[in-house]
């Protein structure tokens, strides 16, 4: 069957990234979830699914962001992200000065992005299964935002909830992979 | 032993003629008879319109009624049901071989998408096929269930990815993948794939080809010149391999140095600058010694005042030595 001999000329398999995504990402749940019970004093079961939720669809972002963008890199790039990839290291090259920088500017650029994520998806979670934790507004986006930005207003908690579990979750996994490099260099 | 029969055999039509006709059974036995039915249709009429719509009728039976087998038995992984995995993918089975032109790679990223359509789909019909909203509690399992699918996905996506970029510089699978925080290597796979291993050997024969029985002056004058030789080497090489994609990752340089016997030693590098294990990349290192055959063998041909102009012989090591890092000497 035609099926079988697609993975025939298999040489890798993505296993490790499959399980330290798996890990990470509970890490992250159990983390966030905890922040959102805690600061928007919701029950425990709801909490691990908003965190589940929130989670899983920035992860689902991420690798599609990833998945579109690869094949319109230059070649230059690209042989570089296959190299992070298959060895865990960049080579040398001349643009390998400049990747730590872009690596890193990259992660707070994400940071931001999956936080502004999360809140926009927290809050259409909420409303879809019918407990919304912000009401939704019945006045146009515009004005919502002209709203917030009044000094008077002080931001919603949520924000606050989602950008705290953010950042914890973000220092957790951060930790976390900076642990697992320095073992992989000792080994 | 005849009422161990009895009871294997009360087992077995218990299993094969169910006890009402709303069972699981019908279906598959529907499934059979269309696929049976659209096997005589075809030796009957050829391909056609009918036999596509027969056989996917049997299709059709076919998951429903092992969904519904599996949902009976209630067979869970992780706690959660099997059955409709198991449907998607017969789906998927049938969709993508039946069209032509998506792969199999599109039917398995497609299966856990079309696997959570089957669950979701009932969820958003009443009885009456009338379309209606899941309770709160269910849209939220939806939702998750839907995230977990797009990430199986994705992952399914990634792993066909890695096996284009394989393609695309097969190279790499020579390398060691052990510090890398994605992939495992299967063992026994490519060891042989490096390309430079390829072109070394082909070097080999090229040399051989233009250097082996040539007069010795020749081949000086071949040498003077090597650096612009094996550039043309090179070009053809690689012209003639495949991947195309890693060509220009790959560099052939030489270095000349004098050896005994009045002949010259050649160390052909195959530098790779490409992703490597190895940060400053690596090179693949054969060694070849080019001199002049002795003039012994010849001696009684030749004139004492018109001595013979001897001929090159060519001998290369069999070993291939790699080198970390880029060599230090690329021009002799």
């Amino acid at each position: 069957m035609p099926v079988f001999t697609l993975f025939d000329q298999t040489a890798v398999l993505p296993l490790k990234g499959i399980i330290f995504q798996t890990v990470l990402l509970l890490v992250a749940i159990v983390l966030e979830a905890i922040v959102l019970r805690q600061r928007l004093r919701l029950g425990f079961q709801p909490s691990i699914r908003y965190a589940a939720t929130i989670n899983l669809l920035t992860v689902v972002l991420g690798w599609t962001v990833f998945l579109a963008t690869e094949p319109l890199l230059s070649n230059a790039v690209r042989t570089q992200i296959i190299s992070y990839v298959m060895f865990g290291n960049f080579y040398a090259s001349p643009l390998s000065g400049n990747l730590n920088v872009a690596v890193v500017i990259a992660g707070l650029i994400t940071f931001f992005l999956t936080f502004w994520a999360k809140v926009i998806a927290l809050e259409w979670l909420t409303w879809s299964v019918g407990t919304p934790i912000v009401q939704r507004d019945a006045t146009s986006n515009v004005s919502r935002f002209r709203y917030r930005r009044s000094p008077t207003q002080t931001t919603s908690p949520h924000v606050l909830a989602v950008l705290q579990a953010n950042a914890l979750s973000f220092s957790a996994v951060l930790a976390l992979l900076l642990l697992r490099y320095g073992l992989s260099q000792r080994l | 032993m005849i009422k161990l029969f009895q009871i294997v055999w009360g087992w077995i039509s218990g299993i094969v003629f169910p006890k009402d006709y709303y069972a699981w059974q019908t279906l598959i036995y529907l499934g059979f008879f269309s696929f049976a039915m659209s096997w005589v249709a075809r030796l009957a009429v050829g391909q056609g319109i009918t036999v596509n719509v027969i056989a996917t009728a049997g299709w059709i039976f076919f998951a429903l009624g092992i969904g519904w087998l599996l949902e009976d038995a209630k067979v869970r992984l992780f706690g959660l049901p099997v059955a409709p995995w198991v449907m998607g993918a017969i789906v998927c089975i049938y969709f993508f071989g039946l069209v032509r032109w998506l792969t199999w790679a599109n039917g398995f990223i497609a299966w856990p998408l079309v696997s959570v359509a089957i669950v979701a789909i009932p969820q958003f019909l009443t009885w009456e096929l009338r379309p209606k909203l899941p309770a709160p509690m269910m849209r939220q399992q939806l939702i998750l269930l839907l995230l977990v699918a797009l990430l199986l996905s994705n992952w399914f996506q990634f792993y066909f990815r890695l096996q284009n970029w394989l393609d695309d510089y097969p190279s790499l699978l020579a390398d060691d993948f052990s510090r890398s925080g994605f992939v495992v290597k299967l063992p026994d796979q490519g060891e042989d794939q490096a390309r430079g291993i390829v072109l070394l050997t082909r070097t080999e024969i090229e040399i051989k080809a233009d250097l082996e029985e040539t007069p010795w002056p020749h081949v000086e004058r071949w040498l003077l010149n090597m650096n612009e030789h094996l550039e043309s080497i090179e070009d053809t090489i690689m012209v003639s391999l495949e991947s195309s994609e890693e060509g220009d990752l790959w560099r052939l340089a030489g270095l000349r140095r004098g050896a005994d016997n009045n002949g010259y030693a050649l160390d052909l590098r195959a530098i790779w600058s490409g992703p490597s294990s190895i940060r400053e990349g690596y090179y693949l290192e054969k060694t070849c010694t080019v001199r002049p055959r002795s003039p012994g063998a010849r001696a009684n041909e030749a004139t004492l005042d018109n001595p013979p102009t001897p001929l090159a012989v060519v001998e290369c090591d069999l070993e291939i030595v790699k080198h970390p890092g880029q060599p230090t000497v690329v021009e002799s």
